[in-house]
């Protein structure tokens, strides 16, 4: 279920990136670890996974460049963030405004 | 069909269960697999070079990758693409799919003038990925990886199923029933389903976006290999009296012009029942009042619900009503709009 964790090595086995990749995705800040202060200490959520899992798909289909993936993913989530306030906000509006017949 | 092409008749072909029975591996696009215009596909023409048909992939693939795109069918679109392209980029592959091709053009030519007229009959509905196969024995869409390229023990595919929770089932630990299909290819690249019913338990104060991952769930794996996750994408349905603002919960209170103006003692829902709130007196459209501990269950305790007033009109004035709200207009000496006459 939600509760379990992944080291750094299982991480990079789970998706077909080098370590170095996904290490320059934990420098960069899009990974995080929950847990451990060495390498072979860190753990991650599963969110992680997803994470690697789109940087992986965005390099190989899309053509994305590593240098520029922490960038793309980072405004990716910022998209789909706005879109989820967009929503919320727009169901709110909604039951103030009474469009005229 | 293909079929009439390589000179079998598709009724006494074996059909396709009969050949996975007896394990008679047919060569490629043997099968009587629906012909896909690759070329189409990708909006390009046929004598299109690497360059155009890199640049043709690109723009598509922005457009429907399931990661980037809002299109409602994106993921198969995309995978249609994705095939498309990892035919038409390879020089091998692209020869043979040229030589069915063009095969394919003798055939239509060949019973246009017989006056048979089945040309395209049902060409383009069928899956892309088992055309792809037939042709290229396993692997499909999506991947980019042949089957040629694979190793033996390979971890079966991870899926993400969208999970519609009530807001109500967040406030304490819930069981919910999910019930999914996988498909995958078998490690002879046969395309399998696989029928699940799971009973997920949803922990308490889940929020929208949240990935929740059943581990070993997913598509089997070939070889030795772990099968694959299924991660459930939880969608918080939207109520029809409630927003949902991080963990607190916003409701709109309708009240009436005299309810804003005198006060009021009036009942507000909540997600687990009802509560008295007091109206003061001078109320404006907006306000926001706070109810604590009443939103949805955090990590950290559980939030607030906001009540939000709106005053509204009677939909209809009598005679007696408008003379009220005519001497009100003349009491009241109120200027709703007097920070304009500021500014200009």
């Amino acid at each position: 279920m939600s509760s379990v964790y992944i080291s750094f090595s299982e991480l990079c086995q789970c998706v077909s990136m080098s370590e170095a990749q996904v290490m320059d995705l934990v420098e960069q800040g899009v990974l995080r670890p929950e847990t451990g202060v060495q390498r072979e200490e860190w753990r991650f959520s599963h969110i992680a996974l997803t994470v690697v899992g789109r940087a992986e798909r965005l390099h190989h289909q899309l053509s994305v460049d590593w240098a520029d993936m922490p960038l793309v993913l980072e405004l990716l989530e910022e998209l789909t963030e706005l879109r989820a306030e967009n929503s919320m906000l727009k169901q709110r509006l909604n039951r103030f405004l009474v469009d005229e017949n | 069909m293909l079929a009439a092409l390589f000179g079998y008749d598709e009724k006494t072909a074996p059909s396709f269960q009969a050949i996975q029975t007896h394990d008679w591996r047919p060569k490629k696009a043997e099968l009587h697999m629906d012909f896909k215009d690759y070329y189409s596909v990708l909006g390009v023409g046929r004598n299109a070079d690497d360059k155009a048909i890199k640049t043709a992939y690109r723009k598509l693939a922005r457009e429907y990758h399931p990661d980037v795109s809002k299109h409602p069918q994106a993921e198969d679109k995309f995978k249609e693409v994705a095939e498309a392209y990892e035919v038409l980029h390879d020089a091998d592959k692209r020869a043979e799919y040229e030589s069915l091709f063009q095969a394919r053009e003798q055939r239509l030519r060949y019973q246009g003038r017989a006056g048979a007229g089945h040309a395209g009959t049902g060409e383009a509905d069928n899956d892309f990925g088992d055309f792809f196969s037939s042709m290229f024995g396993g692997g499909g869409s999506g991947g980019f990886r042949s089957a040629r390229d694979e190793p033996r023990a390979r971890k079966g595919s991870d899926a993400e199923i969208e999970l519609p929770v009530f807001l109500e089932e967040t406030l304490s630990e819930t069981s919910k029933p999910v019930s999914f299909e996988l498909q995958y290819r078998d490690a002879r690249g046969q395309l399998q389903t696989l029928q699940k019913s799971l009973k997920v338990k949803i922990p308490a104060g889940v929020s929208d976006g949240e990935r929740i991952r059943l581990k070993g769930q997913g598509s089997p794996g070939t070889g030795n290999a772990p099968a694959g996750d299924i991660y459930l994408h939880i969608r918080l349905v939207p109520h029809p009296m409630f927003d949902v603002e991080g963990h607190n919960l916003i409701v709109t209170v309708p009240l009436a012009p005299w309810e804003a103006a005198l006060g009021a003692s009036i009942t507000v829902p909540t997600l687990t029942g009802k509560i008295q709130l007091s109206i003061k007196p001078n109320s404006q459209s907006g306000q926001r009042l706070r109810i604590k501990g009443k939103g949805l269950v955090g990590k950290h305790g559980s939030g607030d619900l906001f009540a939000v007033l709106k005053v509204v009109m009677p939909e209809q004035n009598n005679d007696q009503m408008t003379r009220l709200w005519s001497e009100l207009a003349e009491q009241a000496n109120f200027d709703p709009r007097a920070d304009w006459s500021k500014q200009s």
